[in-house]
């Protein structure tokens, strides 16, 4: 098996699965139409100012699981619609952000900037091409970078680290997630610390289950659906009530937009080229990065994009923050092409880097034969790796769905506009029942709601004690794997308790977590 | 003095910390930190929660410094500490409703003969299974968005039955093998 064998048969795995419906006698794969179907969904979600891609896919997990069920056939639709709707996410949370200066998400915050001035001065048909443009243009960036650099990474990986690098590896993306998140380190790591604690209990090797308080439902352990959608899901809606319940006095008129004409020609495509590529690398390389999020990169997309523009001096054009249709291009490709680079750690090494990367972790922790990580790189030459084949079927999944970005995208966008109509004080209540009967439908179990709305209340605390829940949903999937990668790499070495300071790669690594750490606490001490 | 709430923080970590590790984890896990497995040393049940109680401390310690170096700041305020209380006693009641309207409204006499064996034979059947779940999200429902709007409104009764309706349709209808809450585990 060659390598190109290999990607045509992730292509064919795509294109040749089970049929959803014919149109004019052309066979639809049922993946194609739940990619079409999640970009959908992702853009109307992403255009509601509240909502944000991953509680559409806490919600939709559940369901998909139960229509396409746990064996290996499922991945390729359950991720093309997870996919679909973090793409569609991304660009959705544009719209509101320009139409009515409400950003969909909290990316889209530095798009209001100049996405809502051109808005006002009537332009808001072409702020959102222009969104769209730069945003797919980004994305596909992004992509590429990621086919291309996560098997490297993976082979390297795999051809270089054992179990104590392995071990020293999760520390360091650990303490890297727990450092750059958020604006205080101590805060990252209390947080990564709760999470490795929570995911240790009821777990363990022995036959007795460990700090269970001797009650019995904690005997299993808390799964990991009822940690994650709570801290993130409910945590979110029971700040967001509060922040309602606090501001019901204010009014909370929607302004109307003014025309929505204007074309993007070729001319201005060119002169927000480079705007566009600045951007994409940037938010490439930072989404490549576990734990830093798309905000950091639109924050940097952003400024560099105003350094260029005054440097160029376009005396003609507004500035940035008046309108200028480069800075909406800068945010919008910065922010969306941290979205395929987001997978490079989540497919190259199984460690998820940003909230919607969770619930693709999430997924194959469902569903049977595929469990991301080196291993899933091997280029075999006799047999047919079948792990390998689904990475290219996602890398197809990706791909179609850009495409249909490209064709699409804008019109729908165009449509969104009315999303910011739906009221958050219904939207909100509507969430935490539909999270909390996912979770049953998921769990059978009346206790697992009671479980996700007590780390609902977590998550609530650790947002207005300014503690990032990022940090602490990371540690809380990956405990397991450094648990188990210490306990292999003791026994490999023989007993030594000094396993992680034994070879060269490994002492880099745990000097790199050090570093990692004493480098973020003294610039957050600077910034305070 | 004015005590600042991440002060409270590190203190709170560096505690628990101190109480896990010294209490907790020697009391609730079989075994040590490295046991002797047939003559060869393997890492026990305690290693793992230790090393994460030690960040705790560690970070909390930190945290205690950091906070030290800084005016004080104040993060919760009793507005927030009322409001996460009637969040709670909103959720209890709201999770005894989905738990127990289906089965004490089948035992509601005049309801069933007396046969009647109780509601776990009924939990997959019209209108039993439904009872729980549309009681109990619907005054989940309404109750948080009159808290949000500051007032009740009749319509927000209707909108939050019509929505649980509609959510209690999705689950149900086009998927045999999912089950509603509660019944699950009745």
């Amino acid at each position: 098996m060659e390598v190109v064998d290999y990607i045509w048969m992730g292509v064919l795995a795509v294109l040749q699965g089970p049929t959803a419906f014919t149109l004019l006698d052309i066979a639809i794969p049922i993946t194609i139409v739940m990619i079409f179907s999640g970009f959908l969904l992702g853009v109307v979600v992403g255009a509601t100012p509240g909502l944000a891609g991953p509680m559409a896919m806490a919600i939709a997990l559940p369901i998909l699981i139960s229509v396409f069920g746990f064996s290996s056939d499922a991945l390729l639709p359950v991720f093309g619609f997870l996919i679909g709707i973090m793409k569609g996410a991304t660009v959705g949370g544009a719209v509101p952000a320009i139409l009515f200066n409400a950003p969909g998400t909290p990316d889209a915050m530095l798009t209001t900037l100049d996405g809502h001035p051109m808005t006002k001065n009537g332009q808001s048909g072409k702020a959102l091409r222009i969104a769209h443009f730069s945003s797919v243009s980004g994305d596909m960036f992004s992509d590429i970078v990621l086919f291309v650099c996560a098997p490297f990474l993976a082979v390297l990986v795999e051809s270089y680290l054992d179990y104590p690098e392995k071990t020293a590896l999760i520390l360091v993306s650990l303490t890297f997630i727990a450092s750059v998140v958020g604006k205080s380190v101590a805060k990252g790591l209390i947080a990564a610390s709760l999470g490795l604690f929570f995911a240790y209990i009821g777990t363990g090797e022995d036959f007795t289950p460990r700090l269970t308080l001797g009650i019995s439902g904690l005997e299993n352990g808390f799964p990991i659906t009822t940690v994650i959608l709570g801290v993130m899901i409910l945590g979110e809606v029971f700040k967001s009530i509060e922040d309602i319940w606090v501001e019901s006095s204010r009014d909370g008129r929607i302004s109307q937009m003014k025309g929505t004409t204007g074309s993007l020609s070729w001319a201005e495509i060119r002169q927000l080229f480079p705007y566009i590529r600045n951007s994409a690398f940037i938010g490439t390389a930072i989404g490549a990065l576990p734990g830093i999020g798309s905000t950091l990169a639109a924050t940097l997309g952003y400024s560099a994009g105003r350094r260029r523009h005054s440097r160029k001096n376009q005396p003609m054009g507004p500035g940035f923050g008046d309108g200028a249709p480069e800075g909406v291009a800068s945010t919008e490709a910065a922010n969306s092409s941290v979205s395929g680079a987001n997978l490079i750690p989540v497919l190259s090494l199984g460690i998820p880097g940003n909230a919607s990367a969770v619930f693709l972790i999430l997924a194959t922790d469902s569903i049977s034969g595929f469990n991301p990580g080196p291993s899933v790189f091997k280029f075999t030459q006799e047999s047919i790796n079948p792990e390998l084949v689904m990475v290219f079927g996602i890398f197809t999944l990706m791909v179609t769905a850009n495409i249909l970005n490209w064709f699409l995208g804008r019109h729908i966008m165009g449509m969104m506009g009315v999303m910011i109509r739906v009221p958050k004080q219904i939207l909100l209540p509507i969430i935490l029942l539909l999270t909390l009967t996912a979770l049953h439908v998921q769990e059978a179990s009346m206790s697992a709601m009671g479980f996700a709305f007590g780390f609902g209340l977590l998550g609530y605390f650790m947002r207005r004690l300014g503690i990032s829940i990022l940090p602490f949903i990371i540690a809380f999937i990956l405990a397991g794997s450094l648990e188990q990668t210490a306990r292999q790499a003791f026994s490999a070495s023989g007993g030594n308790a000094w396993f992680l300071f034994d070879s060269p790669i490994s002492i880099g690594l745990m000097v790199i977590a050090v570093a990692v750490i004493f480098l973020f606490s003294r610039n957050s001490h600077q910034s305070k | 003095m004015r005590i600042s709430h991440d002060t409270v923080i590190g203190i709170v970590c560096v505690v628990g910390a101190l109480c896990i590790g010294f209490i907790w984890i020697p009391l609730d896990v079989e075994t040590g930190l490295i046991e002797k497995v047939r003559s060869r040393k393997e890492i026990g049940d305690s290693f793992a929660p230790a090393i994460a109680t030690t960040l705790l401390f560690v970070s909390g310690l930190m945290m205690l410094m950091d906070s030290f170096k800084h005016p004080p700041i104040t993060l919760l305020t009793s507005s927030n500490v009322k409001y996460v209380f009637m969040m709670i006693v909103i959720g209890i009641i709201a999770m005894m409703l989905m738990r127990w309207v289906g089965p004490l409204t089948v035992m509601l006499p005049g309801v069933f003969d007396s046969s009647f064996s109780g509601y776990r034979p009924l939990r997959d059947t019209l209108p039993w299974k439904y009872l729980g779940y549309l009681a109990g999200s619907t005054f989940w429902i309404t109750i948080l968005i009159c808290l949000s709007e500051r007032r009740f409104r009749w319509r927000r009764l209707v909108l939050a039955f019509g929505v649980s309706l509609a959510c209690a349709m999705f689950y149900d209808l086009p998927f045999d093998d999912l089950v509603l809450p509660p019944n699950g585990n009745v």
